[in-house]
């Protein structure tokens, strides 16, 4: 059905990290399984992959050489995020409110400004039994997520499906990590809270043009909630994962829950030879992101 | 000398706004004839998604005020007013030409660069923070 599948879900802890882990074990093909929820990376808690070491991600920021500004202020007004004050005392320049788009340096009649990198946070790249595993790692304190999710999406191999866990919320970090992919699955809960923040991340997801299911977790009671928006909506329920303690209980030790409770499998099997049977599209063609 | 306060409506019976980069307007009023007044429009800054503590500062800065009063004055607008030399007086309330009296009287607070939370670069984190190290380049 599709290449490239992203687990969303608007309010966190609904499961994404579970489901991604689960479809991962129970995966008969290779995939890149991807963390990018990279404010609160979680998912080598169950993927116990082999890690290389990381690798620092940075965006370019400006910086600027004094002998050539003549503190005209052209950058300051090119600047969309305030990042830029120039006084009379000279420029001064806010890294961290700098989004890396280089509109200053054209803006700046006098070469007085160039770019340097500035890290952000970091990535690494593993091996989980036959799966390649990525996880990015965002700076305690940085405020932007987004171009750390898409180094991390760039790295992926293209030649095998890929699975991304993404962000909670339906702001720039998931958006940054469900662009272009060719299917979202929203996990969500039968609680007012999960049927209230589906309704938000369903409809991000339908403003970004992206197909859309919804897998019901910690289900048995109360599923009407969920069920009745999906019929609403036209949303197919991929999967009901049952209320179960044992489930809990084998999360809590870092375990996976397919492997904890076994009768789980054929869900998930079912679940994964749906979302990533390998479509006959050229790899990497699902891939295209800004 | 210009002083800026921020307010939440015209005139010098205003309430002085607590925020100082989200105030809606500004009351420009010399030290030597504190009972005129002129308003600085701010909501252009004010309603900035991000970085409207520095856009306001810049602006102030640019009607060429050499004091600001406000209720409270954020990190980033704090390290711009400072570099720039302004004096800064937090803590004031109730409304504009009480906040003058209270500066005139030097009840109001001085911030100096000291003043913890006058953070780019410490703190927030050098290199990944917000800012990196000393907090914005000036000078």
């Amino acid at each position: 059905m599709a290449r490239t599948i992203a687990v969303a879900s608007g309010k966190g802890g609904t499961g994404k990290t579970t489901v991604v882990a689960c479809l991962a074990a129970v995966s008969s093909e290779p995939l890149a399984v991807l963390d990018c929820d990279v404010e609160e990376p979680n998912l080598h808690l169950f993927l116990n992959a082999d890690w290389q070491p990381g690798q620092p991600v940075t965006v370019p920021v400006p910086v600027v050489d004094e002998t050539r500004c003549n503190y005209c202020g052209n950058c300051r007004l090119a600047c969309r995020f305030n990042a830029i004050a120039v006084l009379p005392t000279g420029p001064m320049l806010f890294p961290g409110l700098c989004h890396g788009c280089g509109g200053c340096i054209l803006a700046c009649p006098y070469d007085a400004l160039s770019e340097v990198p500035r890290p952000i946070g970091s990535m690494r790249t593993g091996r989980w039994r036959e799966h390649v595993v990525l996880d990015g790692r965002l700076e305690i304190g940085e405020a932007k997520s987004p171009p750390l999710i898409e180094a991390v999406r760039q790295a992926a191999p293209d030649d095998r499906p890929v699975l991304i866990d993404a962000p909670p919320g339906t702001s720039c970090p998931l958006v940054s990590a469900v662009r272009g992919v060719d299917y979202v699955v929203l996990v969500t809960e039968p609680t007012p809270l999960g049927r209230h923040d589906l309704a938000l991340a369903a409809a991000a997801a339908r403003q970004l043009g992206l197909p859309t299911g919804v897998v019901i977790n910690r289900a048995g009671s109360n599923d009407e909630l969920i069920t009745s928006f999906c019929a609403e909506q036209g949303l197919p329920v991929l999967a009901r994962i049952p209320f179960d303690r044992r489930i809990a209980a084998a999360y809590a030790q870092g375990q996976l829950p397919v492997e904890a409770v076994p009768e789980l499998r054929p869900l998930f099997a079912a679940l994964a030879g749906r979302l990533l049977i390998p479509a006959a599209k050229p790899a990497g063609a699902s891939r295209e992101q800004a | 000398m210009l002083i800026a306060i921020s307010a939440t409506d015209r005139g010098l019976g205003a309430t002085v706004d607590p925020r100082f980069g989200r105030a809606r307007m500004f009351a420009l009023v010399d030290s030597d004839t504190p009972e005129e007044v002129r308003m600085l429009d701010n909501v252009g800054n004010s309603d900035q998604l991000s970085g409207a503590g520095i856009s306001t500062a810049q602006a102030v800065v640019d009607a060429g005020a050499k004091v600001v009063i406000s209720g409270r004055v954020g990190p980033k607008a704090l390290d711009v007013l400072s570099a720039a030399g302004l004096e800064i007086y937090t803590g004031a309330d109730g409304s504009v030409s009480d906040a003058i009296s209270a500066w005139q009287a030097g009840r109001l607070t001085p911030v100096t660069e000291a003043m913890p939370g006058r953070g780019m670069g410490r703190g927030r984190g050098g290199g990944g923070g917000r800012g990196m190290g000393g907090g914005g380049r000036r000078g």
